[in-house]
């Protein structure tokens, strides 16, 4: 007969994770220029939220500070964020069209 | 943000500087798809506000004295507000240790393992079934697959969908043992690069929705009549709930906190819907899984995107119009100035779900699913001006149907002419309308479910073990 003072026992469980290995793989950061001068800076858009003012507005701050800057526009690259085939096509072309356009850094805009 | 932060890791890879804007809110998103594709050195620059409601002046202000001096110290190696938080080069990067697929990572009793879950951000908010390696191992008497089996890579955390913790996560979701190749069948879905499981975190905050045909709806014993979509049958709503569960713990996809899905409102997870193959035979119709290119003697799951669902649609009488008309208007009232995504972006596949009065009703009238299609795709119309405006809404671009028709992006029946006012079909092509049939069968009641743009159904046939029992 159970005592009342005995205290009941619960099972205990021995559980197992429920995620997935990281196949996650580290891209080596790429060399950032010290000054913009003489540099190609270009703008990528995914053709949402008001990406053409910010452009115009990054380019021209960039272009009084460094005159010497070039700047590649937007409709280079297309939509990276368009119908699944417009996307996928326009990703994998990036690096080939910004070295096509001999491109130092990027931007890339606009996420929300 | 992840189209933003995958087109970075695209020039990164390059080796080319990038450098990341996004809306105030969405930087943790950003941060954790930049980790999850190895370029978490990225800067992410953050424009204070929310940019689709800030006036003009406003804009124009926040990005002179916010934006443009982060992009700019950005672009030059200087630390955008926040520093970047990442190592120079892969080899200065501690991995992490995490434990091994059967590891033991917890023992308690049943209240700690609840707490120990919650506290590691493993459930969804509602008590787990301790997943136990007993437990797990039970799966696998319904398949032939190998525990180690790595079905795919799922996005935004990039971690491998294994054979394995699909049973782990079914056990916690509830599921039994015998719903396993069911399981198995969706993950191989939610790894197939259509599904696009990479923008479920968007703001849109869809939800998928798993369409079940075949015989193992019976043999399951799943809900197909009054109350389809409820929670309550064991069969529907633990597969459902472990839809949500899976992609949470192994696609990585979370609300606050440490939030990568960016659902702005969002709503909670489809129970399975499946087809109630009777009343499908019964009229002679073919069945979703034929509709869906698959033999008739399989069992097919089906996953597609849901963001809304509409009104109860309701019909009566004894002309086959009035039927038509009302199933149209409400079918169309659902989707709204929303079919531009459809037109834009293609892919977009909303689904009528037909209580079996109703599609009795129909196929007595001489109408089946094609001729349905056909009426839905001719009849429901909206006005070309209120889809262009809604466009400037979401996106805050502008959109003219007229300049996509003339880029042979849009058929041209969107523009006979430059009316605003003119009426364009809301589904893209009829053939793309899903139709299953399933519900209270003593009512006539439909209901629409409206997709995402982009986004096909994706299917697989499921696979039971020779080993079961």
């Amino acid at each position: 007969m159970k005592r009342l003072d005995e205290e009941p026992r619960e099972p205990r469980y021995e559980v197992v994770w429920p995620l997935g290995k990281s196949a996650v793989e580290i891209v080596d950061e790429s060399q950032r220029a010290e000054d913009l001068d003489g540099q190609t800076v270009a703008f990528v858009w995914d053709y949402l939220f008001r990406g053409p003012e910010m452009f115009e507005a990054i380019k021209q701050e960039l272009q009084e500070r460094c005159p010497g800057a070039r700047f590649v526009d937007y409709d280079v690259f297309g939509n990276i964020h368009g119908s699944d085939a417009e996307e996928k096509a326009n990703v994998a072309a990036l690096p080939a069209r910004l070295r096509e356009h001999r491109v130092d850094s990027a931007v890339v805009a606009v996420g929300a | 943000m992840p189209a933003v932060m995958r087109a970075a890791a695209a020039i990164e890879r390059a080796n080319i500087p990038a450098v990341a804007i996004g809306a105030t809110g969405f930087e943790p998103l950003g941060r954790a798809i930049g980790r999850s594709l190895g370029i978490s050195h990225v800067p992410i620059v953050i424009y204070p506000g929310v940019i689709s409601t800030d006036d003009t002046g406003t804009f124009r202000r926040k990005l002179s004295e916010t934006v443009v001096p982060q992009v700019v110290a950005a672009l030059t190696g200087g630390p955008p507000g926040e520093a970047a938080e990442q190592p120079k080069s892969a080899a200065q990067i501690p991995r992490q240790a995490e434990p091994e697929p059967q590891d033991v990572v917890y023992s308690g009793v049943l209240d700690d393992i609840q707490s120990y879950f919650t506290a590691q951000g493993w459930t969804d908010g509602l008590p787990v079934i301790p997943p136990t390696i007993d437990r797990a191992e039970r799966f696998f008497e319904f398949t032939d697959r190998s525990p180690d089996e790595v079905i795919g890579v799922l996005p935004p955390d990039y971690r491998e969908a294994t054979a394995w913790n699909v049973a782990v996560n079914g056990v916690m979701a509830g599921c039994l043992p015998e719903y396993f190749p069911i399981l198995l069948a969706i993950v191989e879905c939610l790894a197939d690069p259509d599904f696009r499981i990479e923008d479920a975190g968007s703001t849109f905050g869809w939800e998928p929705m798993v369409v079940l045909s075949g015989p193992l709806v019976s043999e399951l014993e799943f809900n197909t009549g009054t109350g389809v979509m409820r929670v309550g049958r064991q069969a529907n709503t633990s597969i459902g709930r472990f839809v949500r569960l899976y992609m949470r713990n192994v696609a990585g996809l979370r609300i606050p906190p440490g939030h990568t899905d960016q659902a702005a409102i969002g709503y909670t997870f489809n129970v399975v819907l499946p087809e109630d193959d009777r009343v499908v035979d019964e009229l002679g119709w073919s069945p979703y899984r034929v509709d869906r290119g698959f033999p008739g003697g399989e069992t097919i799951v089906s996953i597609q995107q849901v963001v809304n669902i509409s009104a109860p649609i309701y019909t009566s009488g004894d002309r086959i119009e009035h039927h038509l008309e009302t199933i149209g208007r409400l079918f169309g009232n659902a989707i709204g100035p929303w079919a531009y995504s459809g037109i834009v972006h293609g892919g977009w596949y909303p689904l009528l779900v037909l209580s079996p009065s109703v599609a009795r009703t129909l196929a007595r009238c001489g109408v089946g699913k094609d001729e349905l299609r056909d009426y839905l795709y001719t009849n429901v119309r909206a006005p070309a001006y209120q889809l262009e405006r809604y466009h400037q809404h979401v996106r805050n671009t502008p959109l003219d149907l007229a300049t996509l028709v003339r880029r042979g992006e849009a058929d041209p029946v969107y523009a006979r002419s430059d009316d605003p006012e003119r009426l364009v079909p809301m589904f893209v092509h009829p053939e793309w309308i899903g139709i299953v049939v399933a519900g209270n069968p003593n009512r006539a009641q439909s209901r629409a479910y409206v997709g995402n743009h982009k986004h096909a159904p994706v299917s697989r046939v499921v696979h039971r073990g020779s080993r079961r029992r």
